[in-house]
This record gives structure tokens, sequence and C-alpha cells, in this order.
């Protein structure tokens, strides 16, 4: 898929199966049910293709683009689509595909069978990041002898039902990527503000992972991981964008029907330019989110990749929080209760800006880029 | 097209290449604003006689017919070489052009080749007592035999101490509901009775012009469209104006976003450090640069649609806040890196574009965009209304 025609065409099915499925309105049901997300529908995902858009088709996927997957994120995010879909279908798939295209031949056969149950919807994924000093877990070995997990990574938002989970540990040369069953660790479920994703801490003791089970290692991990990371923040930041039309949506609505003073709020300039700056900041964010996975899809200057994805993903999250928060100040008092989903808006807002790193992180990782670069040399000695 | 098209990319680039005027900026801020305006005919002139001033144009008005693309082919290339855009000319180029080739006579078209030849018009719009209420305007034109007469005051005029032409609005009819009595006029500024004096403004200089009418005869056959129809006409403007223009300003953005951050790298701190490692200044940098990312992706955006669907819709309004606010944030943190240097009096302040790098003069002239045009209050309602569908004020 490619042309904006059939673009238009994926989003009218992706809007229409979610339309169909009701989960905006049923949303509330859904994440207290045991999985927390609808699996007939993930498998309706599924056979349309869509779980398998980051897989070519010679692993049995739907061969699609950066932007297709933003235009599903979109929509997804819009309606407040419970499940894993950024973290399994996102980022674990696309380190899953960048792996066994370069990795070593024995992991390449658990990697395209992993693949494909992502793809086919028989099973989710989850990428723990292990490689910062902060995730908590100690992976020791080496790509030919396998390697060994121990510790704790808190909160990993997917892993909650999670079948398999995969590992970024080491760094430069030494990076891998690892494939470890979740039966393999233990899994202990943790409840998320956003009632719309689940998480879990993922425990190792002493785990073993085979070389058969190391996916990819040394560049190629570096690059798979990389890639993941860069497609995670595309696609949080079309779910973002998504998720501030669909806030914008229920305010406009409540304006247009809540009736004070004799008329409806919506005709008082305050609520007005509230919405009008609601709207400015919804078109931005989708016309940023559109455009970063065009660039993943097409650019190939490193810096520049980085660049406007990061712009995305902060532009995107803030956009979100702050339409969100708006839209329950424009509802008044029914705007704050559990029943609404107001609240549920705002909640997966701030999970995806946390998944992200937050602003601060953001905000850093832009201006090393901007700054950095533009006056030449790191200034290492003089970041502050 | 698309070969025509790529082929025209390479010519204007090559063109520009050779011809683009070197240190336009340094030469304008030094020059006086009578020298300023004549270097933009010029330039107009010679960017004309390249074939490269009006591309878009169809072939018959002194165009290549390249539409709406050849335009921004146009905008884009003059961006990247960093050569000036006919600024006072504007008006001309855009508003004045799109509405003879609309609704004028073909005696009121033969006026195009003026504006071919450098002539500026500026608009009769705004009065003191009609701004962002503009169909309130009380300028009366008053039919007497072979001409109208007319009385009354316009003001923010840019350029109306230059201008060859006015774009006037004046009401016919009294008595018809206020949209309804306005006429659209096309007055020659040499006029008797017609007088114009620069407004100060609060950068210092005086782009702008009010303009004062006083039993100014102005001939049957310079009424564009019918008598009541001026409301309407003047809402003719090339729609797809605002759209282009972005790829101007987001391109000067970038540039002086990055002339910036050049600047804090020489700007010392306590300690050894510069302002370019500063906590505080990289993150406001960050979040500017940010928004100029977001400032192109949304003119792309709204350039493809302009480009399938021949009509900018509500983007203009959104455009024009979310460029607006964002040249008013970032020009007040450059400023502000400056510190107390910044401060000194700029005396009058020359037009070379609406980033001239004098970071504190560039603030102060910010507000000519949250403000002209729509004051952005406008626009805001413009969106709640048009586009979101929220119920209209009561209006007078």
């Amino acid at each position: 898929m490619s042309s904006t025609d059939e673009r238009a065409e994926l989003r009218d099915a992706v809007a229409r199966l979610l339309a169909d499925q009701g989960p905006a309105a049923t949303v509330a049901v859904v994440v207290e049910s045991p999985d927390g997300y609808d699996r007939a529908l993930w498998r309706q995902l599924a056979e349309y293709g869509f779980l398998g858009l980051l897989v070519p088709e010679d692993l049995g996927g739907s061969g699609g683009q950066l932007a297709d997957v933003a235009v599903l994120a979109e929509e997804a995010g819009r309606v407040l689509l419970p499940g894993p879909y950024v973290s399994s279908a996102v980022t674990a798939t696309t380190a899953a595909v960048r792996a066994v295209r370069g990795g070593p031949g024995a992991a390449r056969r658990r990697g395209t069978e992993l693949i494909e149950r992502l793809s086919g919807g028989a099973q989710t994924a989850v990428l723990i990041d292990a490689r910062g000093a902060t995730c908590g877990l100690t992976v020791t070995g080496d790509p030919q002898h396998g390697y060994e997990v121990s510790g704790t990574a808190e909160t990993v938002v997917g892993a909650d039902g999670a079948g398999t989970v995969l590992i970024g540990a080491g760094s430069g040369a030494g990076t891998a990527l690892l494939l470890v069953p979740a039966d393999s660790a233990q899994l202990m479920p943790v409840r998320l503000a956003d009632s719309t994703r689940r998480a879990a801490a993922v425990r190792f003791d002493r785990t073993e992972v085979p070389a058969s089970d190391v996916l990819a290692s040394g560049e190629d991990a570096v690059s798979a991981l990389r890639q993941a990371r860069l497609n995670e923040c595309a696609a949080l930041a079309a779910d973002s964008a998504g998720g501030a039309r669909g806030a914008l949506d229920l305010a406009t609505g409540y304006a247009k029907t809540r009736v004070q003073f004799g008329r409806p709020i919506g005709s008082f300039q305050a609520i007005k330019h509230k919405l009008a700056n609601m709207y400015i900041a919804v078109e931005a964010a989708a016309a940023i989110a559109e455009h970063a996975a065009a660039v993943l899809d097409t650019e190939s200057d490193k810096l520049r990749r980085d660049q406007v994805v990061t712009a995305a993903g902060s532009f995107c999250t803030a956009s979100y929080r702050s339409v969100a928060g708006d839209s329950i100040q424009a509802h008044g008092g029914i705007g704050f209760t559990w029943e609404h989903l107001c609240h549920r808006y705002l909640k997966r807002a701030w999970l995806n800006e946390a998944l992200l790193g937050g602003q601060r992180a953001l905000s850093a990782r832009f201006a090393a880029g901007l700054i950095d670069h533009e006056i030449g040399a790191a200034p290492v000695g003089q970041t502050a | 097209m698309e070969d025509t098209l790529e082929a025209y990319r390479l010519e204007i680039g090559e063109w520009l290449a050779a011809n683009a005027p070197g240190n336009w900026r340094e030469t304008l801020q030094a020059s006086s604003e009578a020298q300023v305006v004549d270097f933009y005919k010029a330039w107009t002139r010679k960017l004309h006689s390249a074939g490269h001033l009006v591309a878009h144009w169809p072939a018959e008005y002194g165009g290549r017919g390249l539409g709406f693309n050849g335009q921004v082919i146009t905008q884009q290339e003059i961006s990247r070489a960093d050569a000036p855009r006919p600024r006072p000319l504007a008006i001309s180029l855009g508003h004045a052009a799109a509405t003879l080739m609309e609704h004028g006579s073909p005696e009121q078209q033969k006026l195009i080749p003026q504006i071919l030849d450098g002539a500026i018009f500026c608009q009769g719009f705004s009065e003191p007592e009609a701004g962002s209420d503009l169909a309130a305007l009380r300028t009366r034109a008053e039919r007497r035999g072979d001409h109208y007469v007319v009385n009354g005051q316009k003001t923010w005029s840019s350029f109306g101490r230059y201008a060859e032409w006015c774009l006037l609005l004046a009401r016919t009819d009294p008595e018809a509901p206020k949209h309804k009595g306005i006429s659209f006029f096309l007055v020659d500024m040499k006029s008797p009775g017609l007088t114009v004096r620069p407004i100060r403004q609060a950068t210092g200089s005086a782009e702008f012009c009010e303009i004062f009418f006083d039993d100014v005869a102005v001939p049957l056959d310079m009424l564009v469209g019918a008598e009541g129809e001026g409301w309407r006409i003047a809402q003719t403007t090339l729609v797809t104006e605002r759209a282009v223009q972005m790829i101007e300003l987001t391109e000067s953005m970038r540039r002086s976003v990055s002339q910036l951050i050049g600047q804090a790298g020489r700007i010392p701190l306590a300690g050894g450090r510069s302002l370019a490692g500063e906590g505080s200044f990289r993150r406001d940098v960050a979040e500017i640069g940010i928004q100029v990312e977001v400032l192109a992706a949304l003119t792309e955006r709204t350039l493809s649609r302009v480009a399938d669907t021949g009509d900018i819709g509500p983007a203009s309004s959104l455009l024009k806040v979310f460029f607006s606010e964002l040249l008013q944030r970032f020009t007040a943190i450059a400023a502000e890196a400056h510190g107390l240097s910044e401060q000194l009096d700029p005396g009058e302040p020359r037009e070379v574009g609406f980033l001239s790098g004098q970071h504190f003069v560039d603030h102060l002239r910010s507000w000519t965009w949250t403000i002209a045009a729509g004051t952005n209050e406008i626009q805001r309602n413009i969106i709640a209304e048009r586009v979101l569908g929220l119920p209209r004020e009561e209006r007078a």
C-alpha cells in the first residue's frame, strides 16, 4: 500500500472495523475483561492484515509501510482501542523482523515463527530494552554460548498476557536481541492508570537463553533496536494525534448540546476559543505524525529521521495531554466522572508520553540533534 | 505537466543561483525606505523578464500556465536560494491580480501588465472604526454623473505611500444591510483629494499608511463588478496565497533558528560554558525547533490538499494562528538570549523580510502577524464556527 487513495481506503476500513466493534462505547467494559482487550477484534485485525503491516510478504505479513501503521494507530487512538497494538504489533514486531533479516541462521527459524504468530494474532510479544542502567535486568553471556538473565524489569507495558519477551541487552558490538518465552519468566501483572493498556513486572531468575534464541547481535541488534524505537515513537505519535481528535470530538459535541444561561455553551467565546485551540493542536499533531511516518518510509538520513520522529513524539504527546485536559474542562463536572471517556483519554495521553521517556528527555534528544549538530561539536563539557 | 514542472524547477534554480542578489538584507538595512521600494520593484521586473515572477499565471496574463504546483516550485526555489520575495508587491501579485482576473472588466485587466512592471497596489479596506468588524466601514462612494465621489479614511495600508493603485472598499448604499451596501473600486493614488500619511509603528518604521479621501473622483469604469458586490469580491484572493507564503516563512524560521544557535554558541556564561549548553535555553530552542518541524508538516499537508482540491479551506486560519504565535515565541526567546545588547534603539528598521535577524525588532514586528489579515481571535472564531460548527454569536 502506498498511494494516498489506498491509504484513505485503509483508514475507512479500519474506522469501519473499529466502529462495528464499538470500542469507544464499550471500552469501559472491555478493559475490565480478563485479557483487557477484545480478542475477537484482535483476530479480525489479524485477518485484515493489520497486525502484519510491518511484516514483509515473504514472512507472511501484509508488507505495508509505516505510513499505513500511522493510519491504523491514529484510528485506534481515536477510539481508545484497548490492547497491546503498539507494544506488540509495532515495537516487538519491528525488532523481530529486523533481527531475522540479518541475524544468524539458527535463530532465523525461531524469529520467523514468532513473527508469524504475531501477525496472525495467535499471541503478542513485548520488547524490554535492558541496555540502560535503569532497567533492572542483568544480562551476561555471548552470542555463541547464549545468555543468562536475572533481575526484575518493572512496569513493562504490554507484558501482561504476552507470550514472548524480547530483550535488548549489552552495548556496542556486544549488543544482542534475545528471545525469551514468557513462561521462562515470572510475569506479575500491575494495573496502569491508563486502563486501555496492561502491564506487568517481569522477573528473571538466572533464566538461560540458548544461542539459538539470540535473534541478532552486534550492529544488527543495534539497528533492530533503533528501528523498533523509532517505529514505536511514530506509532505512539499517531495514537496520540488520534486520541486528541477523539477528545476534541467529545468536547465539540458536548458544547453544541449543553445549554446554560439559555444557550449552548459552544456559543460562548471562552468555549469557542478553547475548542479552536484544541483543533489547532489536533490538526498540527496529525500533520507531524503523518509526516514522521512518511520520513521513516522514505528518508535515509539518520539525523533527519531521528529529529522528525522525536519532534512528532514530543509534539503529539504534549498536544494529546493538553487537549485531553481541555476536553475535561470544556465538559465541566460531567467530564470528571468515571463513566465519561474524558479521563481515559487523559490517562492514555500521559502513558504515551511516559513510554517515550517524557517531555524532558524528548526535548533533550531533539536539542542534541539540533544544537550540537549546528555548532559542529557536541559541547560535552558544556551541557548543563 | 510533471516534466514541465521539473524542467521549470531546474530552470529557476539555475537562474536564481546566477542572479539572486547577495547580501540584500544588509544592503537594505542601510538604505532609505524609497530605495528599499525601488530595490524590490527592480527585482520584480528582473524576475518577470526571466519568466519566474508569475509562472503560475495563465499565459494570457503573462504567466506560463504552470498553476498552483508551479507557484509552489517558484516559492521553494526562491526560499532555497535565500533570494528576496518582492514583498511590497504582495498585494499587487496576490489580491489585486486575483481580483482583476476574476472580476475585472477587459479595461480594468489592462492594469495587470503594470503589476508585472512593478506597480504597487495597496488595500483600502480597514478604517479607524472598522477593523475586525470590517463590514462596518463608513467610507462613502456616491455616484454623481460619470464618476463616484469618495469621502472617508482608510488605514493600515501597507506601502500606501509608494502605491500606484488602491483596492478600495466603500459604501455605495447606506440603506442596505451592512454587507450588501459595499462596492469595490480601483483608485489611482494620484487622484486629486487623496492624501497619504504614514503611520509610525511600534517597530519605529512606517510601512503602513493612512489614506484620506476628500471628494476624490473615481471614474465609473473603475467600479469592479456591480454595485453592492464589494464584500463578495473582496473575499476573492488566491486562496492559496497563504499556503504558498508558508513555504518561505517555514524556511526563514529554520534559517533564523540556526542563526540563533550559532550565536548562542558564542554567548559566554559563567563557568566557561556557552548559552548553547545551558539547559533551559536548550529546552526553549528544542520546543521551537520541534514546532518548526510541525509547521513544515502542516504546510506540506496543506499544499498537497490545495493541489488536490484547489481550496485551502480552514487550513488558512489554522496556519496563520500556528505560525504567528510560533514566530512570537521564537523571536522572544531569541531576543532574550541577547539580553541587554538587544535593547538598543533600532531606529527605523527597514522591510527586509519578517525575520531580519534583529531579534527584538522581529519580536515587535510579530504582532503584525498576530493582528493583520484577521486577528488571531477572529481566526479562532472562524475555526470554531465554520470548522467545528459551533453556534454563531449574536452580531450587531
